[in-house]
């Protein structure tokens, strides 16, 4: 039975480390809205949601959802945040690692980015594994076809936005390219 | 504990089991192959007789002398990162059997282990033993300190430890040329011998009242209990043995205090306690230094002692040159030098051992001194020079029509007049005029007249021909040729209109052309650099390149801002800044509380810029929190002001690290977007400062010119926040024209 726990000042939770992948590219993705700007209010209200984690000897491991970290003022989340504690014989290492991305994919799905749409295609097909796409998408890798099926938007803006994150500009790299740059004319030079 | 116990324990804190075996087998072979009989020598003469011989002899039955290859353990230390594990085994096996005078350096090491053994029977002593084995081993292995294996006596001339003191003592003492590594070296070695040889105790260092008893060495005196009386600790070993004189650190406070308005813990300072009975008699003699002190600013001053006192006066001068005219056309060559002296500040002699740099001709038909400056940011690559300015090599400084004749005689190919043929011709001009000229006061007139017109210190230096090694803010400056001729004119009629004459200098043609420096943006490079730094942070997409391209353009702003050095750490921490009076202290030199130190005003849009940093900082711990506790707990450090401000990030297999900012790291990082050097918000700032007339004084102090800027921040220093204000405000002004911003930092979208 999961044990239920309130956090304390002193509470320890890392993340566990079959949620890593899931938290690395979660975060990577460009959210709709800056949650660094949030209130403060409002950023503890929403960290304060209850948590999943696997209680170890020394420290508690979080794995789901992960996206309420970002929230935190400190190395814990707010005093008396819900912990639902389970040891690692109540829950196994996929069952950990499946709730972890359906943890960060329910919120990416909420609030990415419309920009960001093709990122999410292309950066989760390397990060999360090919039963875990065949058992949630119910295909063998994310495509295009699901993605616009999903968010109403044509395969013509998604190759649009692929081609923009390509031609992005570089920063100049070679001595000459600087030169030129700093060499600009600017304002009411002399 | 039995003998043998003793002996056990001893030489497993020599040489702790974390070691690996080999290295402690080899070490422990070799300690009682080379230590022993040495050992035994110097007991027969009375010295080290409280570190028993047996000690150095390891029990068969707990230590294995198979191994002897020094050199193979030397190696195992250095490839495992052990050398500082253990001094001794480190020192021991070091290979010093290459070294010219190998036999001397077997003895060298054998008594300075000896010694620190001793020391660590006594207790106390870790710090010398640590720094005397680690010297001695460097002698080895280190060029720098190789020299002073050559200048250590031979061991054999030494009966006794205190003879060997005293002789090393004297060695200190005549040697204060030396490099300081091998003075500090040497320094080093003394202290063991020295304190095996009189006996002395050891230093009890204890730090604040978080060090608990428990972790005390075992040697250390046992905790007492805390009273006022006792709540000093001996902290410095002053090395005189003196009992009246001495230093403590106070380490604990009353609690009974704690309740009281103003709590007494203090916190960041370290207070010390002198304790010197002799100090009635030294008042005086601090007196003294401090009249002289006084006295010595107010010369280099020149401004607040009465003319009388060490200038010439107008009186003296117009006589000066109004004698002086008369004679040049006599073809006087005396009074020409004595002429060229008051007008370029130097006398005959200077000119002569300068030739290479100075040159008296006729240019363009007109008499000129003509004065070769160059500063290291003169030179600067061939692609920059559509970005940079030039800068002129020579600088004509004409002379009056009058000296026409005398410079076509080509002065300084024919012998100098004398000291005495001067002193002989200013002794007519005293009599006659009953002025009070010499030599010195008529050099010292054109600095003291400039001075008191408010010119530039560097101006004047570059006018009298000045290197920048002599005035640092020479190296600084960009000059346009014609403000410095502007102040030489200004000088020279002035001096002419005093005697009533006309000096009749040439009209300064409107050329342009500047001296010193290169590193003096034009608005659109100036610009366009912090536009380009800003966008290499908008292109960074990875949170550890991002922050540093970020801390690069943060780094970039606030040194600009504040004329810092390039330097290790820059910007120090965050508790340098008083956000509410918006003043920095920065310390960017090596002895971080030197002179070169000081508080200076930033701009609102450096503050603006910290807060955007904080705030970043913030961002990315919070976005580092779950995934790299280093990150996280480095961000949270830094903005406690616990540690450095400014770091960058580092991947290294894979993990994230903090590392702090060195030149060598921010070259890196700046790749090829800083194509000069790291410190031109400091050539590029005092220039333009200077051109919004900032006070050329409070400039000096602004940049911390270690010599000049005392002035500004010392204790006598009129200066006022005001002043640094109007700094600020100015620099601030330039930030607003240049549309140069606080850029923001990580946000977690």
């Amino acid at each position: 039975m999961p044990q239920l726990k309130q956090s304390t000042q002193t509470t320890k939770i890392t993340l566990h480390p079959t949620a890593l992948a899931a938290h690395t590219w979660s975060r990577e993705l460009h959210r709709w809205f800056n949650r660094s700007a949030l209130p403060e209010t409002m950023r503890k209200a929403l960290a304060q949601q209850p948590l999943q984690c696997i209680a170890t000897p020394s420290t508690l491991e979080l794995y789901a959802p992960l996206w309420t970290s970002v929230l935190w003022q400190s190395d814990h989340p707010p005093i008396g945040t819900l912990l639902v504690c389970l040891t690692p014989d109540e829950i196994s290492e996929a069952e950990i690692e499946r709730a972890a991305w359906v943890s960060v994919l329910g919120e990416v799905f909420n609030s990415l980015h419309p920009h960001g749409i093709s990122d999410l295609r292309d950066t989760l097909k390397e990060s999360m594994s090919h039963g875990l796409h065949r058992e949630l998408f119910n295909a063998k890798m994310l495509n295009d076809n699901l993605m616009c099926k999903w968010t109403g938007i044509s395969r013509a803006a998604l190759g649009e936005q692929r081609r923009r994150n390509r031609t992005q500009a570089s920063p100049p790299a070679t001595t000459q390219a600087i030169i030129n740059a700093l060499n600009q004319p600017w304002g009411v030079d002399e | 504990m039995n003998s043998s116990g003793n002996q056990i324990d001893f030489l497993n804190a020599l040489f702790p089991k974390e070691l690996p075996e080999t290295v402690r087998q080899t070490s422990l072979s070799y300690l009682q192959q080379l230590c022993l009989p040495l050992l035994q020598e110097w007991q027969r003469a009375g010295e080290m007789t409280d570190l028993p011989t047996e000690y150095l002899t390891y029990p068969s039955q707990n230590f294995q002398a198979t191994t002897t290859d020094r050199a193979a353990a030397y190696k195992t230390l250095v490839s495992s990162k052990m050398l500082t594990l253990s001094p001794f085994a480190s020192a021991l096996n070091t290979p010093g059997a290459s070294l010219p005078n190998a036999a001397k350096y077997e003895q060298w090491l054998g008594l300075v282990i000896l010694c620190c053994c001793s020391l660590h029977i006594k207790g106390d002593h870790n710090s010398a033993i640590e720094s005397a084995l680690r010297e001695i081993r460097l002698i080895a292995t280190s060029a720098k300190h190789k020299p002073l294996l050559e200048l250590l006596p031979s061991l054999q001339d030494f009966d006794y430890l205190l003879q060997l003191d005293m002789h090393l003592n004297g060695l200190r003492k005549s040697h204060l040329h030396l490099p300081s590594v091998q003075q500090l070296g040497l320094g080093y070695l003394v202290v063991v011998i020295r304190s095996v040889a009189r006996k002395r105790k050891g230093v009890i260092r204890q730090r604040g009242e978080s060090s608990s008893p428990t972790s005390a060495p075992r040697t250390s005196a046992p905790p007492t209990p805390q009273t006022a009386a006792n709540s000093f600790v001996p902290l410095v070993d002053t090395g005189v043995d003196d009992p009246e004189f001495r230093i403590e650190k106070l380490t604990s406070f009353s609690k009974a205090t704690e309740n009281e308005d103003e709590p007494t813990t203090i916190v960041t300072s370290v207070p010390y306690r002198f304790h010197d009975r002799s100090l009635r008699n030294k008042e005086i003699a601090l007196q003294a230094i401090h009249s002289i002190r006084i006295a010595e600013q107010m010369r280099v001053r020149q401004q607040s002692l009465p003319c009388s006192f060490e200038q010439a006066s107008e009186w003296d001068i117009k006589h000066l040159l109004t004698h002086a005219l008369s004679a040049l056309t006599r073809n006087d060559r005396t009074a020409g030098w004595v002429l060229l002296s008051l007008l370029s500040g130097r006398d005959p002699g200077w000119h002569l051992a300068n030739a290479h740099k100075v040159q008296i001709a006729i240019i363009n038909k007109v008499p000129s001194r003509t004065l070769t400056h160059q500063v290291p940011a003169g030179h600067q690559p061939q692609h920059l020079d559509d970005l940079l300015p030039a800068v002129l090599n020579t600088l004509h400084l004409p002379l009056p029509r009058q000296m026409d004749a005398w410079v076509k005689s080509a002065p300084l190919q024919r012998p100098l007049p004398t000291a005495q043929e001067i002193s002989a011709w200013l002794k007519d001009v005293n009599q006659a005029h009953s002025t009070r000229l010499t030599m010195g006061r008529v050099n010292r007139y054109m600095e003291h007249w400039l001075l008191n017109q408010g010119t530039d210190r560097a101006v004047i230096s570059l006018l009298r021909g000045d290197t920048h090694q002599e005035r640092p803010s020479l190296s600084y400056s960009h000059q346009e040729r014609i403000d410095v001729l502007a102040h030489h004119y200004r000088f020279v009629n002035a001096m002419f209109n005093l005697a009533g004459q006309q000096a009749s200098l040439p009209p300064i043609k409107a050329k342009s052309g500047a001296l010193g420096s290169r590193l003096h943006l034009p608005s659109r490079v100036l610009h366009n650099l912090f536009s380009v730094l800003a966008q290499a942070c908008d292109l960074e997409k990875d949170f550890v390149n991002f922050h540093n391209q970020y801390v690069v353009y943060v780094w970039a702003l606030l040194s600009f801002v504040t004329g810092h050095r390039d330097v290790n750490a820059p910007m120090g921490l965050l508790s340098d800044l008083n956000p509410l009076q918006q003043t920095w202290w920065i310390s960017d030199k090596e002895r971080r509380h030197g002179l070169a130190a000081r508080t200076l005003v930033v701009p609102a849009t450096a503050i603006e810029q910290v807060n955007l940093y904080k705030e970043h900082l913030s961002n990315i711990a919070s976005y580092a929190r779950l995934s790299n506790a280093t990150v996280c707990a480095r961000c949270e450090r830094t903005l406690s002001g616990d540690e450095n401000l400014l770091f960058f990030l580092n991947e290294n297999d894979g993990a994230v690290v903090p590392v702090e900012i060195t030149p060598a790291r921010l070259a890196l990082i700046l790749g090829e977007q800083l194509p000069w050097a790291r410190n031109w918000g400091r050539h590029h700032m005092r220039s333009e400062l200077l051109r919004h007339q900032v006070s050329p004084e409070v400039l000096d102090g602004w940049m911390g010119h270690e010599e000049l800027g005392e002035e500004a921040m010392g204790p006598f220093s009129q200066l006022g926040m005001s002043q640094l204000r109007h700094v600020a405000d100015v620099i601030q002004a330039i930030l607003t024209h240049h549309e140069i911003k606080a850029l923001p930092g990580w946000k977690t979208h």
